[in-house]
């Protein structure tokens, strides 16, 4: 066999975790060896803009939704260690991502990154409240247009870095609940949210 | 810092001296010093690493010594001193890489992980990686001359079952 398929799994893996998903996916046709290890990959990350999925029609973007419910329910890492989004296509909406959200949470991932770069309040993500009890978290990176509507209870007991970058707020208390949720909190970066007077 | 040295010894017979310091990057050998292993005049023997290789490994243990000696070099610096430190570094690193064939490199990452050093593992993946990124599988398997055992009908098979993934 040739040198790099002769490399243990867990190295091959760590080789792996330096590329972007859709690299990873691909190394499945290179040959038997391969065909399995891109589900063990601990790191997953969509960008709906790589595949120019902006069809008037929303034909590509289901391609998009697909690929991503797919590589999600594959994946069969025994910890989920990453897990970025990055979604800026109008068709992307609250339900894909509280979706993607709930298998993530099953998956118990350590680190979230969701980015949502587009112009219109009415494109914005909602995080669904279950997130706020996502018991293993512990790095968490919200950018641009996300809504927090957080509930009473917030409970990150594992969070330990928090980043909300121009995100906006449903109400007042939102921010001060979830601060008050991440007890071990030792990184927070924030920035003033673009819709506050 | 301590001047201390030891001899490591490579699979065919190569001697090579090292700072101790430096020697402690590989957590095996970290360990062997910590339980009293290593006799003064012995060299350390490792059995799975060759000379040429070893003596890249000690190339990198060797300029990566300063990174332990947290608590005594980081203090005084300020932080455009760290920044200017830590892109000399990386430069050096990138030359170190580069300077290497892909066969030395998959030999590097075995000897890392042998000695357990894990940033030269992580250095070496990354670099390993970025011959991967943007390709083809095709294209992949001609730089790492991975052999396709698919037979023409199985590719098909993958291909028509993972539509989703090369759409």
């Amino acid at each position: 066999m040739d040198i790099i398929s002769n490399l243990p799994d867990e190295l091959l893996l760590r080789i792996l975790s330096s590329l972007p998903s859709n690299d990873v996916v691909a190394t499945m046709l290179l040959s038997k060896r391969w065909q399995f290890l891109w589900t063990m990959v601990p790191k997953l990350d969509f960008d709906d803009s790589v595949h120019e999925y902006f069809g008037e029609h929303g034909v590509d973007y289901r391609v998009f939704q697909e690929y991503v419910d797919r590589v999600l329910a594959s994946n069969k890492a025994p910890v989920l260690e990453t897990l970025k989004f990055k979604l800026s296509c109008r068709l992307s909406s609250t339900d894909d991502i509280t979706t993607w959200l709930r298998i993530a949470n099953a998956r118990r991932v350590r680190e979230l990154e969701i980015y949502r770069s587009l112009k219109g309040d009415a494109y914005s993500f909602k995080l669904p409240q279950y997130l706020y009890a996502f018991q293993k978290l512990v790095v968490l990176k919200l950018y641009k247009l996300i809504t927090l509507d957080v509930p009473v209870e917030v409970r990150l007991s594992s969070l330990k870095s928090l980043y909300l970058v121009s995100v906006h707020y449903k109400d007042e208390v939102s921010h001060r609940r979830l601060l008050a949720g991440c007890p071990v909190l030792e990184e927070l970066v924030m920035d003033k949210s673009e819709n506050e007077p | 810092m301590s001047s201390n040295m030891i001899m490591l010894k490579s699979s065919d017979g190569a001697s090579f001296e090292i700072e101790e310091a430096a020697a402690r990057k590989s957590k095996i050998i970290a360990n062997m010093i910590e339980v009293e292993c290593v006799d003064e005049d012995k060299a350390i023997p490792l059995q799975n690493v060759t000379g040429n290789i070893l003596a890249l490994v000690i190339e990198y243990c060797n300029k990566h010594i300063v990174d332990d000696d947290d608590d005594v070099a980081t203090e005084e610096a300020s932080e455009e001193e760290e920044e200017a430190k830590k892109k000399k570094v990386d430069d050096w690193e990138a030359e170190f890489m580069n300077s290497m064939s892909l066969e030395t490199m998959f030999e590097l990452l075995l000897a890392a992980n042998y000695l357990n050093i894990k940033s030269l593992i992580d250095l070496v993946c990354q670099t390993i990686a970025n011959n991967i990124k943007d390709k083809t599988p095709e294209e992949v398997r001609k730089i790492f001359s991975i052999e396709n055992d698919f037979t023409p009908e199985e590719e098909e098979e993958i291909r028509k079952e993972n539509a989703w993934a090369f759409g």
